[in-house]
């Protein structure tokens, strides 16, 4: 994306500004990223905060090349990755799933959708941790599937499996709680 | 039974965690603070590495005046030789931007299908000049986030109006003076991109009543950028960004309603932070 180009040229000039902006643009996707992976808002949150501040000091040396959506997204899977490693895997329920706050929407509707949000990270907390960043980096950060397959360092067609496998293993989980 | 494009697109458009306003803010400020802090501690040999480098430069030496007239140097490269009058608009262009003392315009973008997308019922106005950077975000005609650089006061603000958060973020002299160095305009960073991709002269036509004349650059990714400039003012009227995400999604990016050459100040662009 031209944007995003523009403001990897920025960054490499240190500007506030662009850093702002790349902040106000992906910081959520982010945040929906590592709590899809880890079904934990706190750890989430503390997984978020490392890489988007990691961001910021080397922001500086960001490569031409390379998409700046990847390269976060990145950030958040290696962190997640390493946090898995230190700890045993937590399991999610509905009482740990905490209020998910949409700020577009009205007080009407926050609790209507806090509830199909809990229910979408029930679902995919369900699914394996591979087809769960097969899932999640597809459909909430945009990457393409090869680069999917480099992260995970698989062949495309693993990642396209795993992509299958998940969404139709979400369809079951989902289908008859689900609202349209 | 929900099909597999329904339990995709929920996935998509509804499984949607924000960060909480004060974590928000506060790790925004951070980041800022990191950015700056990480920019200050650069070593000083590279610094000065970079200044001999850019002294014996001989096209650096043209000074900010040659470099801001090459922002549109693509527009005046297509036109030379060919006994067009648009190599004269564009020159002019060049030199209006350069000499306009501060400009304001709406951007608009779409695409993210983030909850909290501007698209379509937000914008942003945004303000700049050579000392200062604003922009007002904007959701259902509401003003909700303001973001605010004073290169002369060294400030950095983000203010949240509602609920009311404001977080002030010193700058150091040297970040300060390095980003209006910089120039407000950003031109090596316009040409950089123009030049990286292909370009072709798009003609003129009538937009809000303005004839204008546009150009058309297009990534190695296919996404396209267009800017229109008023025939006769000589001042940029439109620009857009559109292309297709790897998700086939399209996205566009819009600036329109500039105001060129305004003084920021008579317009009140300095940011009142609310006693409570």
């Amino acid at each position: 994306m031209l944007e995003d180009e523009w403001l990897k040229w920025k960054l490499r000039r240190g500007s506030p500004e662009a850093l702002a902006r790349v902040y106000e643009k992906y910081i959520d996707a982010l945040l929906t990223l590592a709590m899809g992976l880890l079904g934990n808002r706190a750890t989430a949150e503390d997984v978020v905060q490392d890489v988007f501040l990691s961001f910021a000091r080397s922001a500086k040396g960001l490569r031409s090349r390379g998409s700046l959506r990847s390269y976060l997204a990145t950030g958040v899977l290696n962190r997640v990755r390493d946090r898995r490693r230190q700890l045993h895997r937590q399991t999610v329920s509905i009482e740990s799933v905490d209020e998910p706050v949409c700020r577009s929407a009205g007080p009407d509707q926050v609790a209507v959708l806090a509830e199909q949000i809990a229910r979408l990270d029930l679902a995919v907390a369900e699914l394996p941790q591979e087809q769960r960043e097969v899932v999640l980096l597809r459909l909430k950060m945009d990457l393409k599937f090869r680069d999917i397959a480099h992260l995970q360092q698989t062949s495309v067609n693993t990642v396209l499996g795993r992509y299958r496998y998940g969404v139709d293993r979400l369809r079951s989980l989902l289908n008859s709680e689900m609202e349209p | 039974m929900r099909s597999k494009k329904a339990i995709e697109e929920a996935i998509r458009t509804k499984l949607n965690h924000t960060l909480d306003l004060p974590l928000r803010d506060q790790l925004l400020a951070r980041a800022l603070r990191e950015q700056g802090q990480s920019q200050e501690t650069e070593p000083a040999l590279n610094r000065s590495a970079i200044r001999r480098m850019i002294m014996k430069n001989s096209i650096v030496k043209l000074g900010i005046a040659a470099v801001v007239v090459a922002v549109v140097g693509v527009g005046i490269a297509e036109f030379l030789g060919t006994g067009s009058t648009s190599g004269t608009l564009w020159a002019q262009v060049a030199k209006n931007v350069e000499t306009s003392r501060g400009v304001i315009f709406r951007a608009r973008d779409t695409g993210s299908r983030d909850p909290n997308d501007a698209w379509p019922n937000g914008y942003e106005i945004r303000w700049r000049s050579p000392a200062i950077s604003r922009t007002d975000k904007y959701r259902g005609g509401q003003m909700y986030r303001t973001y605010y650089f004073n290169y002369d006061a060294k400030t950095a603000i983000a203010l949240n109006h509602n609920p009311k958060h404001c977080y002030q973020e010193a700058l150091s002299d040297e970040r300060a003076q390095r980003l209006r160095a910089e120039g407000w305009t950003d031109p090596q960073g316009l040409i950089n991109l123009c030049r990286s991709v292909e370009h072709h002269a798009l003609g003129q036509k009538t937009i809000d009543g303005v004839l204008c004349e546009g150009i058309e650059a297009t990534g190695p990714d296919g996404s396209t950028g267009r800017l229109w400039v008023g025939v006769e003012t000589g001042y940029p009227v439109l620009m857009e960004i559109e292309g297709v995400n790897g998700r086939n999604v399209r996205f566009t990016a819009t600036m329109d309603q500039f105001r060129w050459n305004v003084d920021l100040s008579a317009e009140g662009v300095e940011l009142s932070i609310p006693a409570d």
